[in-house]
C-alpha cells in the first residue's frame, strides 16, 4: 500500500511537471519555449551493438555530415502540406516542415510558437517568434498562421482540427484560437502538432499547392521529387532560428544533403543498406536483422538499433449484445490469463519488445511505474483453465480479427495457440489495413480484435483511442469494441479532463480496466533501425520516423 | 482495310463503357473506406463521415456511377487523386514512360530472343539444340519473376556491383527488370514459336519446296517464317498487353514508379479514381494493341486482309440490297 501510495505521489509529481510546462492543462500557466530543458528523443546506437533505450543525448552537438541516404518504404505521393497522414508522408513531414510546437519525450517545446496562454478554458494564444522566415526567405506572421490552419481545416484531412471553432490574428505575431469545447489533456498540443505551417506567398506562389515543391519553415528545401523513388532536400543554409539552444530535434540540421530513397520491396532494403546505397533504414525485415548485428554477415561498417515502438498490441473483446464476452467475465478472464506475454514478445520479436502491464505500453509519462510490479492477467495456465471452467464457453471456434501487416499475423497465430491450449479454438480473420478499418465497427464480424495502438503523448490519450464512448456511441453504442458502461465512461472522462487527470484519477481507470477485463495490453514491439557507422546517433520524432537532419555523424 | 480499323475503334467506345461501369461497381462494392484512409488510425468515426460527406461518397450508386460517365466520357476527366490531389490522367502519364520502357525493351528481348530459339528448336527437332532451348523455355515459365529479380540483384548488384539494385535513373536501371520482366515471355515465345514452326515445316508446300532446291535458310526464312507468324504475333500482343498492365512485381522488387505501383498502391488505399481511371486507361491500351495485333495480322497473311475486307463488300452488298 505505501509503495502505491509513493507511486501515486511520484506519477503527481510528473503531472504537475506536464500541467505546469504548459501543455493544456486547466489552470491558467503560462508556458514558454525556455520551460525546460532540450531533450531529445534519440536512440543511442553503437556498431554493432543493440540498444534497447531511448537516450536522451542531444543531437545538436552531434558530428555534421554532406549528405545522408534514408531508405522509407512508402511514396508521400503528395508533399502538399495538410494532405492527411499515410506511411509515407510520416517519414518525411518533419523534415520538410515545421509545426507550432514539437513533442520530446512527452514534454512540449515551442518551435514556432515562442510561449501560449490558456486566455479562458476554450481559448489560447499564442505568441510566435518575430523573425520566422520559410526556406525560401518569406517572413512568417500571424495571418500565415491564420491562413495554414484554416487551410487545413478546409481539407477535412484532420479530425482534431474539427474543434477549433476560429483563428484569429491579434497582431502580427499574436495568434488567438477559440474551441468549441473545453480541451482535455494534450489536446491543446496535439492540435499545434497536426497542422504543418507555410507562408501564404509560398502556397500562392507553388504551382501545384506544394505537392511536389513543399516550402516550409524547416532548414531544408526540396531540391527534386521523383514521385515513387526519391526526394533530395538541401539545407538552406538560412534557417530561421539562430540561437541554437532553441532548436529542437525535429528542426536540428546536421547534415547539408537528404535523400529519401523509395524502397517498397522491404528485402530490397537489405540490399541497399549492404551496397552502401541507403545510409540508414527502418524497413529491413526481421529476418535479416541479425545480418547485421554483431558476428553477423553484413556487420563490418553497419550498426542494428532496437528502440520500443509507441504501438502497443492490445486485445479488445467483442462486447456487443450478441457477443459470448457480453456477460461472461470469465471467458474474458480465461482468455486473458492464457497467453503467455513474454512468449508472444520472444515468438514475435526475438524478445526485443517488452510485455505491458497496462492496456498501453510504459513509455509514456503518465504511466504509473507502480504497475510494473502488479499482477496483470500473468501467464497462468490452470487458472485460465479455472475460468474457462466456469465461464459459459460451449466450444465454438472464436473469430480472432487482425491486420495482417506487420507483426500482427504473428502474433494472432501465437494468440492462437495459446488459446488452443486450453481448449478454446480461434479461427483467424485478417485483414488489409483498410478492410480492417471498417470491419472493427462491425459487431458480427469478430468476436475478439487484435490491435496495435499508441499515443504521442499521454497514456490517457492512447486509452481515448478505444475506451472513450464519446467519439464511437454513434456507431458501436459504447466504446470501439461495444462497451456500454457508465462507470468506464466516467473515468475515462474524469482521465482526460484537464480539471480531473492525475494519477487518482489515471489508477481509477486502469484498475477499473484491469477489474472488468474488456480488453488488455500484451506486448510493445520494437523498432529496428540498420544503419552504417557514418551515423553515430539515430533521431527519431514522436511517431518513431526517422530524423536525419538531426542525427549525429561521425566526424 | 481504314474502314475496318475506324469500325473496331468505335468499337471501343462500348467495351470502355463497359469496363468504367464493371469497374466502378467492383469499387463501389469492395470493402474499406478512402476516407478513413486519409485520415489514419486514430480517426474517430465521426471524423470518418464528415469527411466521407466531404468526398461525397455517402451518395447512392446511381447518383456516383452517372456522375463518373458523365466527367470519364463526356468531359475526358479521369478524376483526381484522394491522396496525391493531383488529376488522374497526369499521375498516369507520369508514369507511363517508366512502364512503357520496360514493355518495349520486354517485347524486343522476348522477339529478338524467344523467336531464334524457338526456330532453332524447331529446325533441330529432338536434338540437343532443341532440348537446350526448352529446358531455357521451361526455366523461363517456372521460374517466378520475383525470385529472378532478387537473385538477379544479388549477383549483378550485390555480389558484382555492376549495377543498381532499385530505383529509376539511367538505363543501367532498367537492366535487371527488364531481364527478369522478359524471362518468362521469352520461354513463351519460344515454345509458341517451335510449335507453329514445327506445324509449319511439316507442310506440303515447304516438302515442295525442298523439291525445288531451295537452300534451307530461304525456306525457314521465306516460307516457313512468315506462315508461323500468326501465333508469334499473338503472344507479342499479349504479352505486350500484359507487362503494361502487368509489371505490378517487377515495379515493387525494383521499386519503378510505374502504373502498376501507381494502381496498386491505390488499391490498398482506396484511392478510387486513380484505380478507375488506371484500369479504363489501361483498358483503352489494350484496346489498341490488340487493334494493332489485327492489323499486323491483315500485313501478314493476306488471307486475313481479303476476309476484312470481303466483311466491308458483303457489308456494302447487303446494304444496296435492302435499298
Amino acid at each position: 500500500m505505501k509503495r502505491r501510495k509513493l507511486a501515486l505521489a511520484l506519477a503527481a509529481c510528473m503531472m504537475a511537471t506536464v500541467v505546469f510546462t504548459g501543455c493544456g492543462s486547466g489552470a491558467k500557466q503560462e508556458s514558454t519555449q525556455a520551460a525546460a530543458e532540450p531533450a531529445k528523443e534519440e536512440l543511442q546506437s553503437q556498431s554493432n551493438e543493440t540498444m534497447g533505450e531511448a537516450d536522451t543525448q542531444t543531437a545538436i552537438s552531434g558530428g555534421k555530415a554532406d549528405s545522408v541516404t534514408v531508405g522509407i518504404m512508402s511514396d508521400p505521393e503528395n508533399m502538399g502540406p495538410w494532405s492527411g497522414m499515410s506511411q509515407g508522408r510520416i517519414a518525411v513531414l518533419f523534415t520538410t516542415y515545421e509545426y507550432m510546437i514539437t513533442r520530446e519525450n512527452g514534454m512540449a517545446y515551442g518551435v514556432l510558437a515562442k510561449n501560449w496562454v490558456q486566455a479562458d478554458p476554450k481559448t489560447y494564444q499564442v505568441e510566435l517568434y518575430d523573425y520566422i522566415h520559410d526556406a525560401k526567405g518569406n517572413p512568417l506572421t500571424a495571418s500565415d498562421i491564420v491562413f495554414s490552419f484554416e487551410s487545413a481545416i478546409a481539407t477535412k484531412n484532420y479530425g482534431k482540427l474539427s474543434v477549433i471553432d476560429s483563428v484569429t490574428a491579434i497582431d502580427d505575431y499574436n495568434v488567438e484560437f477559440s474551441f468549441n469545447k473545453e480541451l482535455e489533456i494534450g489536446e491543446f498540443e496535439n492540435i499545434m502538432l497536426e497542422c504543418a505551417i507555410v507562408t501564404q506567398a509560398a502556397y500562392e506562389a507553388s504551382p501545384d499547392q506544394m505537392a511536389t515543391t513543399p516550402v516550409g519553415t524547416s532548414a531544408y528545401l526540396v531540391e527534386k521529387y521523383v514521385p515513387g523513388s526519391e526526394i533530395i532536400m538541401k539545407d538552406t543554409g538560412n534557417y530561421w532560428q539562430t540561437d541554437e539552444s532553441l532548436v529542437h530535434g525535429t528542426s536540428v540540421h546536421n547534415v547539408s544533403e537528404i535523400k529519401f530513397s523509395v524502397i517498397t520491396e522491404a528485402s530490397q532494403h537489405t540490399v541497399a543498406l549492404q551496397t552502401g546505397a541507403v545510409d540508414i533504414s527502418n524497413g529491413v525485415p526481421d529476418t535479416d536483422i541479425s545480418k547485421f548485428g554483431e558476428g553477423g554477415e553484413f556487420s563490418e561498417g553497419n550498426a542494428v538499433g532496437v528502440v520500443l515502438d509507441n504501438l502497443t498490441y492490445d486485445v479488445e473483446y467483442n462486447m456487443s449484445d450478441s457477443s459470448v464476452f457480453k456477460e461472461d467475465e470469465n471467458l474474458r478472464f480465461a482468455l486473458a490469463y492464457a497467453i503467455d506475454k513474454e512468449g508472444v514478445n520472444i515468438g514475435a520479436f526475438n524478445g526485443n519488445g517488452v510485455t505491458v502491464k497496462d492496456f498501453a505500453n510504459a513509455t509514456y509519462p503518465d504511466y504509473n511505474p507502480e504497475w510494473d510490479n502488479e499482477e496483470y492477467y500473468d501467464y497462468d495456465v490452470d487458472k485460465a483453465k479455472e475460468y474457462l471452467a466456469q465461464s459459459a464457453y460451449d466450444g465454438r471456434t472464436l473469430r480472432l480479427e487482425y491486420i495482417s501487416s506487420g507483426m500482427s499475423e504473428m502474433i494472432a497465430q501465437l494468440l492462437q495457440a495459446y488459446w488452443g491450449q486450453i481448449g478454446v479454438n480461434v479461427e483467424l480473420i485478417g485483414y488489409d489495413q483498410m478492410m480492417g478499418q471498417q470491419e472493427q465497427y462491425n459487431a458480427d464480424g469478430f468476436d475478439i480484435l487484435l490491435k496495435s495502438t499508441g499515443s504521442t503523448d499521454y497514456i490517457v490519450n492512447q486509452w481515448k483511442l478505444c475506451w472513450d464512448a464519446r467519439d464511437y456511441r454513434e456507431i458501436t453504442g459504447g466504446t470501439a469494441n461495444f462497451v456500454v458502461d457508465e462507470e468506464l465512461d466516467r473515468l475515462m472522462q474524469a482521465a482526460l479532463s484537464t480539471d480531473t487527470y492525475g494519477p487518482e484519477s489515471i489508477e481509477a481507470f486502469h484498475d477499473y480496466l484491469v477489474e472488468k477485463c474488456y480488453g488488455y495490453g500484451v506486448v510493445e514491439g520494437p523498432i529496428n533501425i540498420v544503419h552504417s557507422d557514418k551515423i553515430t546517433n539515430v533521431a527519431l520524432d514522436i511517431r518513431k520516423q526517422i530524423l536525419p537532419g538531426a542525427c549525429s555523424y561521425a566526424q | 482495310m481504314w474502314k475496318y480499323i475506324v469500325k473496331r475503334l468505335l468499337w471501343m467506345i462500348p467495351v470502355l463503357l463497359g469496363i468504367a461501369i464493371v469497374i466502378f461497381t467492383i469499387m463501389y462494392f469492395c470493402p474499406g473506406d478512402p476516407a478513413a484512409s486519409i485520415l489514419g488510425n486514430s480517426a474517430t468515426p465521426a471524423a470518418i463521415e464528415e469527411k466521407r460527406i466531404e468526398m461525397g461518397l455517402n451518395r447512392p450508386y446511381m447518383v456516383r456511377l452517372l456522375d463518373y460517365l458523365n466527367q470519364v466520357f463526356l468531359h475526358f476527366d479521369l478524376g483526381t487523386s484522394y491522396f496525391q490531389n493531383q488529376s488522374v490522367m497526369s499521375g498516369i502519364l507520369y508514369r507511363l514512360p517508366y512502364t512503357f520502357m520496360i514493355a518495349i525493351i520486354c517485347m524486343l528481348l522476348q522477339i529478338l530472343i524467344g523467336t531464334p530459339l524457338g526456330i532453332t528448336a524447331a529446325v533441330h527437332q529432338n536434338g540437343i539444340a532443341d532440348r537446350i532451348c526448352m529446358v531455357i523455355a521451361l526455366a523461363g515459365v517456372s521460374i517466378p519473376g520475383f525470385w529472378l529479380a532478387m537473385m538477379l540483384v544479388l549477383l549483378f548488384a550485390v555480389r558484382l556491383g555492376w549495377l543498381p539494385p532499385y530505383g529509376v535513373g539511367g538505363l543501367q536501371y532498367f537492366i535487371l527488370p527488364c531481364i527478369a520482366n522478359a524471362f518468362a515471355g521469352i520461354a513463351s515465345q519460344a515454345r509458341q514459336t517451335r510449335s507453329s514452326m514445327l506445324e509449319v515445316i511439316r507442310s506440303d508446300y515447304i516438302v515442295t519446296a525442298r523439291a525445288k532446291g531451295l537452300s534451307e535458310r530461304e525456306i525457314l526464312y521465306k516460307h516457313a517464317l512468315p506462315n508461323a507468324l500468326i501465333p508469334i504475333i499473338t503472344v507479342v500482343g499479349n504479352g505486350m498487353g500484359m507487362m503494361l498492365g502487368g509489371t505490378v512485381v517487377i515495379e515493387s522488387v525494383f521499386s519503378i514508379p510505374g502504373i502498376g505501383m501507381y494502381t496498386t498502391s491505390a488499391i490498398n488505399n482506396r484511392d478510387y479514381p486513380v484505380v478507375m481511371g488506371g484500369v479504363l486507361f489501361l483498358g483503352a491500351l489494350f484496346s489498341l494493341i490488340m487493334l494493332l495485333v489485327d492489323v499486323i495480322y491483315a500485313y501478314v497473311d493476306p488471307r486475313i486482309k481479303a476476309q476484312y475486307e470481303g466483311q466491308q463488300k458483303s457489308w456494302k452488298r447487303r446494304k444496296r440490297a435492302n435499298g
